[in-house]
């Protein structure tokens, strides 16, 4: 059963991801982004961390691709002004023979059994243990990553200083 | 196993019908009590107080012609309605409209499911909304269409975050995301005696979220002839009203269930206690719409942003300070 | 559900890097009431709050080698050294700056709490030794250089550099990030001694993710350090970018990620040298040649120097190939070196600058050091430096990282960074010519600023003085590399 899910969500995140990068519209190609984040939160409810996978939507789903499609819808860009990238030719094919080469790399890499590294903690006994996903989670954030995670509310501050500074109409 | 499918899928009929029901009737109401509130009869032709009304509404809709315009971008048009459908009933599936209740020997659930993520689920789900909006906006091809679409998805997104924040005051008070938790948490007082400023910027936020009156500007008929769904007739265009009618229940059954108690009442059975509470919460909300008039959109932003966010920052720092006090740490 | 937990940590771990945010954070406050002909108020500020910081670093040195956070912050005197060049870039380029973004009209006090907060970047990912620091580390200093290169947001050459920059810098963050997932998918720990403590236990010498893990990283890395094949970015940041800045991120960024870089290699993948010193070697050398050589056509001086920048990088390398104390020692000797010769070179450039002159051409140097002989002496000083020739600061800085390479038998390596020396005396020697024999042209004056003068001549006293008495720096230099 939960193969079966699995192989469905990764074959439709495949399928989403190459209707991606093909796309000739990007709206189109935002909308199977969306897809993607749709099943890759999928996987993660199959793995059994519930709270991952609503973080996933809410946050790629629901807050960053909605302000994507904004900007793409204010910007109107009409497919026929994509279009022209005959110039790109060369590159398409390297990126394509590229893409499979790495393909290949990562299915011998995988199949060849080379992940012997220290498995981790997180069986899904000790998440239980913890009284779910979310306290797991939070447990974990608020002790071991504490520092990265105080410190990434730092960066968000930058940021939104920064952008505020190059794009606000009117500096004082 | 198949016993579990079959109560699943009974249960969603069960559900869905009467949430579908209910909205139906939702739709009557709104203009009924509008009507008498603006001293007019409302709908009166169709039936006793104009009971069949809805009906008659639905069929007109089912016949009318569907008109696909030239320019549109057809897959997404037509994909569009059922985005925004779509996340709206999805939502009812974490409601609790019951506590468990014995049919045929079997201990059955009143709601679909619980998830220990639920108020996330919710989220994440009615983020996923906006999409149906901003999709139908850009697909039609016309400019009313597109300014709608805008409207609301800087609105839904800009309303969002005081909504989750406003939720995190509960979440701290029931200490948990599970929606039946939270309703087990409110057995001594409901939550909107401790959490009323939290209340307060919710059902504001939800307002704003559900592009109701005040904060109908995506589709301001004086401005945008009809907003994001200018361009959609027939069925596409009463998909877009089931959702929006289906998310006003989802909300006022989050309501219920965060703030006003859910299903606990005295002597009247649980399920009757979670009916009157949503339908009070729904009259509230027509209330709101007979009363003010709409917002400017700057007034709309600079609301959402610079009284709604802090306010709702606010509520989340006073919130531990008032659990020390009162003893719930 | 049982409470998290949560074990005080040893702040004072961090200390300097909360005094500067918090510093910041006041700063961004005060802006607001700062009215808009007396933002000088702001680099002010700014100095006060790097000059406590500094305290603080001396403050920590005290306590020895901490580590905290679950081992993902360390404050040794490797990451206290840095720390210190740190705030007297951060120093030097406020002080350049204050008049000169006047000039270009971006006179906001947000600059100075962005620059600020890069520092505090930098401090976290030379303290870093956890993966996931590196990499936060690394991405605040990286988005804060990206907003101050696009600072000027009416030039479209400022705008296109930051676009540019921060377009390919997201791509070689995406890069460093898979060479980080891959170390952490084979030796299932992000912390720099577990990876290493790992990889000493089991054998992983030609475990085909572990070599694609470190060529993924030193791509990354080498393009932070801007070494060829990732220098492409370099000139265009450079050219665009408010020159303060680029004096700024011509030396601090780059100090930092080469002590990433050092940490991450040294400590982490000691067991994995034989693969990445070949491909370090490489880099190095093309860097030096391409860098050098490439810098001979530039008309623009902006351009010049981050070519020439470039090959900095690449002679820099050397201390890291070599891997040894004395590796390890001369590049912090040469960072520290290089602080002053290429502010000081930027500076002089800045001294140029003014409203309706750009003043960044080679040709508009010309009669320079006629008409300014003080000023001209000390670009001298600095272009002389840059070379590398006694008794110049950079002749002590190369002669440690050449020694180093010789040491560690790299032979080949030392010669290619001696010839470049050579090719590279042609072009700094271009820029005297036009100084000092080329005929003086209008429009030349100077924007009176006491600060940047006094930075011009700061950094070629300091230049002078590391170059005639470098017994104190290089024990410092010494006394500050990592437990290797």
């Amino acid at each position: 059963m939960e193969l079966l899910l699995f192989y469905i969500f990764g074959g439709v995140a495949v399928l989403a991801s190459l209707g991606l990068v093909t796309g000739k519209n990007p709206v189109h190609s935002a909308l199977f982004m969306v897809v993607v984040f749709f099943v890759i939160a999928a996987l993660f409810v199959l793995l059994g961390a519930e709270f991952l996978a609503a973080a996933q939507i809410l946050v790629y789903a629901g807050a960053i691709m909605v302000l994507f499609l904004f900007v793409i819808m204010l910007l109107r860009l009409q497919p026929e002004e994509l279009r022209n990238t005959s110039r790109h030719a060369f590159q398409k094919f390297f990126g394509i023979v590229l893409s499979l080469v790495l393909m290949a790399q990562i299915a011998l890499i995988v199949r060849g059994g080379f992940f012997k590294g220290a498995k981790g903690n997180y069986t899904p006994e000790v998440v239980s243990g913890f009284g779910g996903n979310t306290e797991a989670v939070a447990a974990v954030l608020f002790t071991d990553y504490l520092f990265p995670f105080e410190l990434t509310s730092l960066i968000l501050l930058m940021a939104m200083v920064g952008a505020v500074v190059l794009t606000k109409k009117e500096l004082k | 196993m198949t016993e579990f499918i079959i109560i699943m899928l009974v249960k969603m009929f069960v559900i869905f019908g009467a949430v579908m029901l209910t909205m139906t009737y939702i739709t009557l109401a709104e203009r009924k009590i509008l009507g008498y509130m603006q001293i007019r009869p409302g709908p009166n032709r169709v039936g006793p107080w104009g009971l069949l009304q809805p009906i008659a509404d639905g069929i007109k809709l089912f016949l009318k012609e569907d008109i696909i315009p030239d320019k549109a971008s057809k897959v997404v048009f037509v994909i569009a309605p059922a985005m925004a459908l779509i996340p709206a009933v999805m939502t009812l599936a974490v409601i609790p409209f019951g506590p468990a209740v014995t049919i045929m020997g079997r201990q059955v659930d009143v709601y679909m499911a619980d998830v220990n993520i639920g108020i996330l689920y919710i989220f994440a789900v009615s983020s996923i909304g906006v999409y149906g909006i901003v999709l139908a906006g850009w697909s039609s091809e016309s400019k009313y269409s597109l300014l709608g679409g805008l409207r609301s998805s800087a609105q839904m997104i800009s309303y969002e975050l005081s909504m989750g924040f406003a939720l995190v005051g509960v979440i701290m008070m029931s200490q948990s995301l599970s929606m039946v938790k939270i309703i087990e948490a409110q057995k001594g007082v409901w939550f909107i005696v401790p959490q009323f400023f939290g209340f307060i910027i919710y059902i504001t936020a939800a307002i704003a979220e559900l592009n109701r009156t005040p904060f109908d500007l995506p589709e301001g008929e004086s401005e945008l002839v009809a907003g994001y769904f200018t361009e959609y007739s027939s069925m596409k265009y009463a998909m877009f009203m089931l959702g929006e009618y289906i998310n006003i229940i989802s909300v006022s059954g989050i309501v219920t269930t965060l703030y006003l108690g859910g299903w606990s009442g005295p002597i009247l059975p649980p399920l009757a206690w979670f009916m009157i509470k949503l339908l009070a919460v729904v009259f509230f909300m027509i209330w709101v719409r007979a009363t003010y008039p709409r917002f400017r959109y700057d007034q709309l932003m600079t609301f959402g942003w610079k009284v709604l966010l802090p306010a709702s920052i606010a509520n989340i720092l006073l919130t531990p300070v008032f659990m020390k006090i009162f003893g719930y740490l | 559900m049982t409470p998290i937990q949560i074990t005080y940590p040893n702040m004072m771990v961090i200390l300097p890097e909360v005094v500067l945010s918090c510093w910041v954070f006041f700063m961004m406050m005060a802006d607001l009431f700062i009215p808009k002909e007396k933002k000088e108020i702001n680099a002010v500020l700014g100095l006060i709050g790097l000059a406590v910081t500094a305290v603080s670093v001396f403050m920590v040195l005290s306590y020895g080698d901490i580590s905290s956070f679950n081992d993902s912050m360390r404050s040794d005197r490797f990451a206290l050294f840095f720390k210190l060049l740190f705030i007297i870039t951060a120093a030097l380029a406020i002080l350049i700056s204050a008049k000169y973004i006047a000039i270009e009209g971006v006179n906001w006090g947000e600059y100075y709490s962005i620059l600020l907060f890069s520092v505090v970047g930098m401090m976290v990912l030379v303290s870093a030794t956890d993966l996931v620091t590196v990499y936060l580390g690394m991405e605040f200093m990286a988005l804060s250089i990206y907003v101050l290169t696009g600072f000027i947001r009416h030039d479209v050459r400022s705008n296109e550099a930051a676009l540019k920059y921060f377009l390919l810098g997201a791509f070689s963050s995406g890069l460093i990030l898979y060479g980080m997932v891959l170390l952490y998918g084979v030796t299932g720990s992000t912390n720099v001694y577990k990876i290493a403590n790992f990889l000493a236990a089991n054998d992983n010498y030609s475990n085909p993710l572990m070599i694609a893990s470190v060529i993924l990283l030193i791509s990354g890395f080498a393009f932070k350090i801007a070494a060829v094949p990732f220098h492409m970015w370099a000139p265009d940041a450079y050219e665009g970018a408010p020159t303060s800045i680029t004096a700024f991120m011509s030396v601090g960024p780059k100090a930092a990620s080469f002590a990433a870089l050092l940490r991450v290699f040294l400590v982490a993948l000691p067991v994995m040298k034989p693969h990445w010193v070949a491909i370090f070697w490489g880099v190095s050398a093309i860097s030096m040649v391409v860098g050098n050589v490439v810098a001979v056509a530039q008309t623009n001086i902006k351009r010049m120097l981050a070519y020439s920048g470039i090959g900095h990088a690449g002679y820099i390398l050397m201390g890291v190939i070599a891997g040894t104390r004395m590796g390890v020692a001369s590049v912090l000797l040469y960072m520290l070196v290089y602080i002053f010769m290429s502010i000081g070179a930027f500076s002089v450039i800045i001294l140029l600058r003014k409203t309706g002159v750009k003043g960044d051409e080679i040709k508009d140097f010309s009669g320079f050091a006629r008409r300014y002989p003080s000023l001209g002496l000390c670009m001298l000083i600095f272009l002389i430096s840059l070379i590398g020739l006694p008794p110049t600061a950079g002749f002590i800085g190369k002669l440690y990282l050449f020694a180093a390479a010789v040491e560690a038998e790299y032979y080949y390596l030392a010669v290619i960074g001696v010839l470049m020396s050579v090719v590279s005396l042609f072009y700094y020697m271009q820029v005297a010519k036009t100084m000092y024999i080329d005929e003086e042209i209008e429009g030349q004056e100077l924007v009176p600023s006491r600060a940047l003068t006094f930075v011009v001549y700061f950094c070629a006293a300091a230049t002078l003085l590391i170059g005639m008495f470098p017994d104190g720096f290089i024990s410092a230099a010494m006394a500050a590399v990592l437990p290797i």
